[in-house]
């Protein structure tokens, strides 16, 4: 209780530190303002005619203050800040931003080709979207009301809005989602994209890196986008820009949200009563007994005192985030100065996170030529405490003992079986667990524009990134309190006896790396012919040390005071060193050609050396090249009423995987302490001798996996700018794909990493905008995006030894040529065998009540030839809806996702969904209507029944989710600009507010089975504010 | 501002000095903190602990520290000896309607045998490696021997369970999806070939126990030709059979009568002063002073003697172990955790669940701290003691201790012994009783004590520390008896068996009439002189025959064994990911096995 209140005393403190620190720094930047003023003024266009503009839309950035323009393009705008700056929009123009300078202004807008206007990240380099060859998609953070959810994450931010894009789901505090581009192309590799921080590569953690410093992702999808990453680019590649500062007035953000989180449709397991009946059951125990229950059990029976394990072990999860920005530009600085904290405990019991992120970007042109660029960062994130074990509490009796005495102090063995309290060791003091993980991050870039070559550039990038992690586990002699009956067993002399037993370990990590980028590019345009050349070389170094202090047997100390500190008190000591190194060389050149504003072209070339192959197959080469054609800019098209804007485009591209981590192609050796195998012979007792194995088959051909892929696809505008539909589709082919792979065990190893032939995939990526209604008061806007991708095995190792004329399938490994990857191999299940089904039992032994097998090899009885691709683990396809809409001062944003199977698609073993058998006779389980004589269920095996290895319980995954809902309210008010502040906002939000699917057990998209110790996916719900003076 | 200014010169000397690296170097992979095969032998020493690790590796297939589900299932669990508790009737092996090819049992205990063949190899491979220097020429034989000799152990525990299996006599260094499967027979050939090439080179006795010696080798050679003998024979080749069961013969006589090894007849080692053991009776199972209410006297035995801890090496006087594997309760406490025996944690009787009317508690009364893992069948803990077999050492109360006091006061038997008659058939029902039966049977003094190990350390009377016969002599004369009936000696047969039951001090000697064609006295006395050493599965399936399948059906504890084993068989099936991944060349399933 203390700890807590000094744990928001401390977050209290923080935010108002940070507030005060903020605000004196700007007071030294800041100009002051005086009171609010009225604006009038007129918005033309920019083309030779001149023409008024009515029905544009003139905000006060920021904020959610504006008016439209009048017939004749006039507005006003009454109790506007001295120094606000204006946004104007209006379909078919570029949006313009002014600084209010006088009480008259005559504001000029440009014709936007149709809303394609952003800069894309594109590698080593920026371009115009309109301009580019390749599939990128972009999204944008800052101000969006994405930005109101409560994510911790960065990828959650991208969830369901990028076509093509899978994020996971988060089900830990300060966890990380997974993600993938454009489908599996590695099989047992790195299926990660890449990651590039403001333009240079990052191998940090995402984790480190707060979502409300993040103003916009883009993400490279295609070869042509990606090829200039050459060999980590097969995965697709996330680049992230942080914010920065915008000229005018400093700005100081404060945003500040808390949330709860709960777990939806939490398990429910057996109650007393039927969990007596089914143990019953399934041990063919006679009907009614409880002799097989504990003492303490029966006493819980008879005073009808039921423990629900689930209830005990989670709670309502709380999030926390409070962030203060500053920033701010002038002619030649720029700086943007960010700190926050975040703070997540989730919804089971000692799952807690926290964060203190800060983040100082500047730049700045020293003179005409040269310009320089610091940014820092620094993360500290705070895992420690041990969760509590819901794997146990759905195992645990109902009747089982929560409490040892009446005080309230645990019971470590709640019933007859060997599993421990899912709460000991939580909070009770008998463990102790440490997880810091630091993070600094040093980015710094010079750029000389050369004096006398126009359009010559050099850029030099040098990004270090440092984590230092330390963790520590204790496990003090109290921890090890034995089974059995009575309270004897906790009490201090029989708990000293495990002080030979009471551990701990400190792990201290680092990971330390570096990227330098020579970037020489040069810009030029000469008439209709405009060039863009980039020349790169590149080196980076990631190399990681763990060292980890383990410390047993503390009886001759005679305690565990000093705790994990003491372990150098401990009798038992030792050492392990982990080390490795991991480095990537690249040179690159790439040129981007345009004639006419119509015609695109791009092509790059890179080769690239990595460390992690064998000394043959260390270096690759990466081309691409993409062609585009500006339709709409042709003549035919020009002014054209419906089709604003049109570009099709076409790219062809290499990419590479580094497959496997490092000294992956060698063959390693286990030995010594820390190998693991032991033995002593007498005439030297208690000396432990060591043996040496050879722990892994090497495999010293192992190189890249190459994927050529093409892309095509179009970007249109239609309608009056109101309907935007991005469409690309795409092959690829990978080779050499490694993965692990099943061998004869006779050579002394069951598996190798091995490459193999050749996987295809192919899918279509869909996003469509539209702005439904625009209105000054109302308007609603909609994105849907569409995704499928599909996968085909090719080729293996191209042998037919059946000589059937087709090549062989690899079935130990689960998989066949022309199918999918994710096969899912195995026996049909076609019911339940009944009492009448005499000759199936006969031929197989089976039992009435268990699962039973189509014969389909016609031999009777189930052999390995009954066997047969049953389905697929990947998804069908991905289709998310999201809905923004406005009413006044009020924004509603709601994102619904879903990812589809069918056609045996996203198909998942579920087997506890429909056992009612365990490994332990008398484990918990969920109910169901199991095979009984009297009930002939044909779905649910007899409660006696135990799985075979060859029953699977195969459901799907599909499901839709409401993912995202935001509301927000923009105070317009005049009090807010009497009190200096440029905009107030409040919101409200949900995310995974409910799923609806036919999938048993836990989420979905997790695959989370029945009775899995997998952390639930929340739901969460929050409330926040964001201020700007 | 300005500071910025000096941040330029210090990325640019940091490019400079790492930008030197010339890229080749820059791209070379040097493992820092492992070895790898390339960089592992140095000293002839690292070549020892290949074979180290070979001896690690059979204890833990012995000892089974972790309770791996398919160790117990290798140790016997399904066989006429061993099935599974009423609570534990998921992990059963005895019900033919999921063990088939796809069982992971088979699997695992295939690929297990051919770790061990491929770790021999590499120790062959590095002892001739040529930087290796060797103290002496002997060293260097005793090594290759030790290898060869773990190579032939494995081929002979795989021949014994799936018949014929590839050869391999060489590491690999890259993966091989042809290999052939040759005949059960050329399988054991190979094995003795491996010990006869070695046999010398092993010394007769060492200092160091746990080391091999000659006689495992002999003795192996002993139950490889017995086990040829009988597949020559069901192969129809008499001749050839006759002469490897002479070879059989002969080896074993090598053991039996070459003067360094003898049966145990007479008092010895650390507790040979000890004329009963005592079992202090604790009211409610409590242990503290106070709640010791009685006692319970055990006269001992010199079969007692072989099992108490610091008398099972042949260096403590024990003239019986020929192999055992090595526990050190100081390796223990120092950091080799799996140096214990676990068995009277998983094989011990559950009595405080199966009798809890009259027994409680986990103390050395009830036997400790038995979790039923699995449990001796009827036929084991009773039928071959029946009538005349009643009176022998084996079956003394010291040694198969069926006498537990009752030690809950309200129980009619507190303090007197509780009849087996109440722990069998003392519940409401049939079913109640079949399930207690399954968790109460005599403790045998192999798998428990009266004095635990590390009890003031916080042990909890679930391990053993004494070290763990792998050969005791008394196998190598139960494989001469079989090998002389074999040959159609049965008296000579029944001599053997009789200097067990001289020994045992039975009253009934068996004669050649008694030595049937189906084996069941060799195997009844296997049971009585070898359970919890025997592998029970090596034996029922060398025997060849539906001796397996018989057996099963008639001993189990559970009826689904004889429901579902509706088909003969006498080899365990070749396991399908075997077959599947040896996709070059076919292995075909073994006689049963197919289609189901």
């Amino acid at each position: 209780m203390i700890k807590l209140f000094l744990r928001k005393l401390f977050v209290f403190r923080y935010c108002c530190l940070a507030t005060v620190f903020f605000i004196a720094f700007t007071n030294v930047f800041g100009q002051e303002g005086s009171g609010p003023v009225e604006i009038s003024g007129k918005v033309i266009s920019a083309n030779q005619n001149a023409v008024l503009i009515k029905g544009a839309t003139v905000m006060v950035a920021g904020t959610s203050t504006g008016t439209t323009t009048n017939d004749k393009g006039e507005f006003i705008l009454r109790n506007v800040p001295r120094s606000a700056i204006l946004r104007i929009s209006h379909t078919g123009y570029l949006t313009k931003e002014v600084q209010v300078t006088g009480k008259e202004l005559v504001i000029v807008l440009e014709e936007s080709p149709a809303a394609l206007d952003e800069v894309v990240v594109i590698g080593y380099g920026t371009s115009n979207r309109k301009e580019f060859t390749g599939a990128v998609s972009s999204v944008r953070v800052e101000d969006a009301p994405i930005a109101n959810l409560p994510n911790m994450n960065p990828l959650e931010l991208l969830k369901g809005n990028v076509s093509g894009l899978n994020i996971g789901a988060t089900n830990t505090a300060g966890g990380e989602p997974s993600m993938i581009i454009r489908g599996q192309n590695s099989i047992s590799g790195n299926n990660n994209p890449l990651i590039v921080l403001d333009g240079v590569i990052y191998m940090g953690s995402l984790n480190d890196i707060n979502p409300n410093d993040i103003a916009s992702f883009d993400i490279l999808k295609d070869a042509v986008s990606a090829a200039v990453y050459g060999s980590r680019s097969a995965n697709g590649v996330i680049a992230i820009t942080t914010k920065k500062g915008k000229s005018g007035k400093p700005v100081i953000e404060l945003n500040a949200s808390s949330a709860f989180q709960r777990w939806q449709n939490k398990p429910v397991m057996m109650k007393g009563e039927e969990w007596i009946k089914t143990v019953n059951d399934r041990n063919k125990f006679k009907e009614g007994s409880t002799d097989w229950m504990k003492p303490g059990e029966l006493d819980n029976l008879s005073k009808g005192k039921e423990t629900v394990w689930l209830d005990e072990t989670t709670r309502t999860g709380i999030m926390q985030d409070f962030q203060v920005a500053v920033s701010g530009a002038g002619d030649n600085v720029n700086y943007y100065l960010s700190s926050s904290y975040n703070k997540n405990n989730g919804i089971v019991k000692g799952d807690d996170f926290d964060r203190i992120s800060l983040l100082g970007k500047i730049n700045t042109k020293i003179t005409k030529w040269l310009e320089i660029g610091l940014d820092g960062g620094f993360s500290k994130r705070d895992y420690s405490g041990l969760p509590a074990n819901i794997g146990a509490a759905q195992l645990m009796s109902p009747y089982g003992v929560m409490f040892r005495d009446s005080l309230g102090n645990l019971e470590k063995w709640p019933y007859t079986q060997s599993l421990m309290n899912p709460l000991w060791g939580v909070d009770d003091g008998t463990r102790y667990n440490k997880d810091l993980r630091n993070n600094f991050r040093l980015n710094s870039y010079l750029m000389v524009n050369v004096p006398f070559i126009e359009g010559l550039s050099y850029r030099l990038n040098y990004l270090i990134n440092q984590d230092k992690n330390q963790s520590g586990n204790f496990n003090y002699e109290t921890y090890f309190v034995a089974e059995g009956e009575g309270i004897a067993r906790y009490s201090p002399t029989v708990v000293q006896g495990f002080l030979t037993s009471a551990n701990g370990n400190i792990d201290n990590n680092a990971t330390f790396s570096y990227v330098v980028d020579n970037i020489l590019n040069y810009k030029n345009a000469f008439g209709k012919h405009s060039i863009n050349a980039t020349a790169v070389a590149t080196r980076d170094l990631l190399r990681y040390q763990q060292e980890n202090i383990t410390g047993s047997d503390f009886a001759l100390n005679g305690n565990t005071i000093l705790g994990v500190r003491g372990l150098h008190k401990a009798t038992t000591q030792r050492i392990d060193l982990n080390n490795s190194r991991r480095a990537n060389i690249g040179y690159l050149g790439r040129i981007n050609y345009i004639f006419g504003n119509k015609y695109f072209l791009s092509a790059s070339y890179r080769r690239d050396g990595a460390s992690v192959f064998g000394a043959n197959t260390k270096w690759g080469d990466f081309g691409a090249v993409g062609l585009a054609w500006a339709v709409s800019n042709e003549n035919f098209l020009k002014g054209n009423e419906y089709i604003n804007n049109l570009k099709l485009k076409v790219s062809w591209g290499q990419n590479g995987n580094q497959g496997i981590e490092p000294y992956g192609t060698l063959s390693a050796v286990a030995n010594g302490l820390s190998g693991g195998l032991r033995y002593e012979f007498s005439n030297t007792p208690g000396r432990i001798f060591y043996g040496l194995i050879q722990s892994a088959l090497g495999n010293a051909n192992l190189g890249w996996e190459t994927t050529e892929s093409w892309n095509a696809g179009f970007e249109a505008a239609l309608l009056k700018s109101r309907l935007f539909i991005d469409l690309d589709v795409y092959t690829s082919k990978t080779t050499d794909q490694i993965f692990v792979r099943e061998i004869p065990v006779m050579t002394g190893f069951k598996t190798i990493r091995a490459s193999m032939g050749q996987v295809d995939n192919k899918g279509i990526e869909l996003t469509l905008r539209s702005v439904n209604i625009q209105k000054r008061d109302f308007s609603w806007s909609s994105m849907l995006t569409f995704w499928q991708n599909r996968n085909k095995l090719v080729r293996l190792y191209g042998e037919d030894k059946d000589g059937d004329g087709k090549e062989d399938d690899d079935i130990a490994n689960s998989l066949f040529i022309g199918k999918s990857l994710s096969a899912i191999y195995g026996y049909e299940q076609i019911g339940i065998v009944q009492e009448s089904d005499t000759a199936y039992m006969r031929l197989t032994g089976a039992e009435p009540g268990s699962p039973m097998y189509k014969d389909l090899d016609n031999v009777a009885g189930i052999s390995a030839a009954d066997r047969k691709i049953l389905g697929f683990g990947k998804e069908n396809f991905r289709l998310n809806l999201g809905n923004t809409f406005t009413y006044r001062n009020f924004e509603l944003y709601a994102l619904v996702t879903g990812i589809f199977g069918g056609n045996g698609f996203y198909q998942k073993p579920n087997t506890a969904a429909y056992l009612t058998r365990t490994d332990r006779f008398n484990d918990n389980m969920s109910s169901k209507p199991y095979w009984t004589p009297e009930n002939k269920s044909s779905v649910y095996p007899s409660a006696y029944y135990s799985a075979d290895g060859r029953f699977l319980g195969l459901q799907s995954r599909g499901f839709v989710r409401i993912q995202d809902i935001s509301l927000s309210y923009s105070f317009t008010q005049p009090w807010i600009s009497n009190r200096h502040i440029s905009s107030l906002r409040l919101f409200l939000s949900a995310k995974n507010v409910a799923t609806f699917t036919k999938w048993e057990g836990g989420d979905p998209e997790t695959g989370t089975t029945v009775r899995e110790n997998t952390f639930p996916v929340p739901s969460i719900y929050s409330a926040g504010v964001s201020i700007r003076f | 501002m300005k500071k910025l200014i000096y941040i330029i010169p210090v990325a640019l000397y940091l490019l400079v000095s790492t930008g030197c690296k010339k890229d080749k170097d820059f791209l070379t992979e040097v493992p820092e903190s492992f070895y790898t095969v390339d960089n592992a032998f140095s000293t002839s020493q690292q070549v020892d602990q290949v074979l180290v690790s070979i001896y690690s590796h059979i204890r833990d297939l012995w000892t089974n520290p972790s309770e791996t589900g398919w160790i117990f299932n290798m140790r016997g669990n399904g066989t006429d000896l061993f099935d599974v508790a009423s609570i534990r009737r998921g992990s059963t092996f005895n019900n033919y309607g999921s063990i088939n090819a796809d069982n992971g049992t088979f699997y695992e205990i295939y690929s297990t045998w051919y770790y061990v063949i491929s770790r021999a190899n590499l120790a062959l491979h590095a002892a001739e490696l040529p930087q290796i220097q060797w103290g002496s020429d002997a060293e260097k034989k005793y090594a290759v021997a030790q290898a060869r000799f773990f190579r032939a152990f494995a081929y002979r525990n795989l021949g014994e369970l799936f018949g014929g299996v590839p050869i391999v006599t060489k590491i690999s260094t890259v993966p091989q999806f042809d290999f052939e499967r040759p005949g059960r027979v050329e399988t054991y050939q190979f094995a003795i070939d491996d010990l006869e090439a070695v046999e010398n080179d092993l010394p007769e006795t060492t200092t160091a126990g746990g080391r091999l010696v000659r006689a495992a080798a002999h003795h192996n050679l002993c139950e490889l030709y017995l086990a040829m003998g009988i597949q020559l024979k069901a192969d129809g080749k008499d001749a050839e059979a006759t002469a490897a069961l002479t070879k059989a013969i002969s080896a074993a006589s090598k053991v039996i009568d070459g003067g360094k090894y003898s049966l145990v007849k007479a008092r010895y080692g650390s507790r040979r002063n000890e004329a009963a053991v005592s079992f202090p009776v604790y009211q409610g199972g409590v242990f503290n002073a106070s709640a010791v209410v009685d006692t319970l006297l055990q006269p001992t035995n010199y079969y007692w003697d072989l099992f108490q801890e610091g008398n099972v090496n042949y260096q403590e006087g024990n003239t019986e172990c020929i192999w055992a594997t090595q526990i050190d309760y100081a390796a223990y406490r120092a950091g080799d955790s799996k140096s214990k025996l676990g068995y009277t944690r998983y094989y011990s009787a559950d009595l405080r669940d199966g009798a809890k009317d009259h027994l409680t508690g986990t103390l050395e009364d009830v036997g400790g701290r038995g979790i039923v893992q699995i449990i001796p069948t009827m036929y084991v803990r009773d039928g071959i003691y029946a009538d005349k077999w009643a009176a022998d050492m084996r079956n003394s109360d010291a040694v198969f201790r069926r006498r537990f006091k009752g030690n809950v006061a309200s129980s009619p038997y507190f303090k007197k012994d509780v009849p087996w008659d109440v722990m069998y058939n003392g519940g409401p029902d049939a079913t109640t009783n079949t399930n207690n039966r399954s968790l109460c049977y005599p403790v045998s003094c192999k798998i428990a004590t009266d004095k635990f190990t590390g009890i003031a350390d916080g042990e909890n009377r679930s391990n053993l520390f004494r070290d763990d016969y792998i050969i005791r002599l008394p196998e190598t004369i139960l494989l001469r008896a079989e090998a002389k009936q074999r040959n159609g000696d049965k008296a000579g047969a029944a001599a053997d068996i009789n200097l067990l039951r001289d020994r045992a001090q039975c009253s009934y000697k068996v004669t050649a009439a008694d030595m049937d064609d189906a084996f069941n006295t060799i195997l009844d006395e296997r049971a009585r002189e070898l359970i919890y050493e025997e592998f029970r599965w090596n034996t029922l399936l060398r025997m060849g025959a539906n001796i397996a399948v018989d057996r099963i059906r008639k001993y189990a504890f559970w009826p689904e064994a004889q429901a579902t084993l509706t088909f003969q068989y006498n080899l365990w099936p070749i396991p399908q990911k075997v077959i599947e991944t040896n996709k070059d060349v076919v292995i075909k399933q073994n006689p049963g096995w197919t289609n189901r």
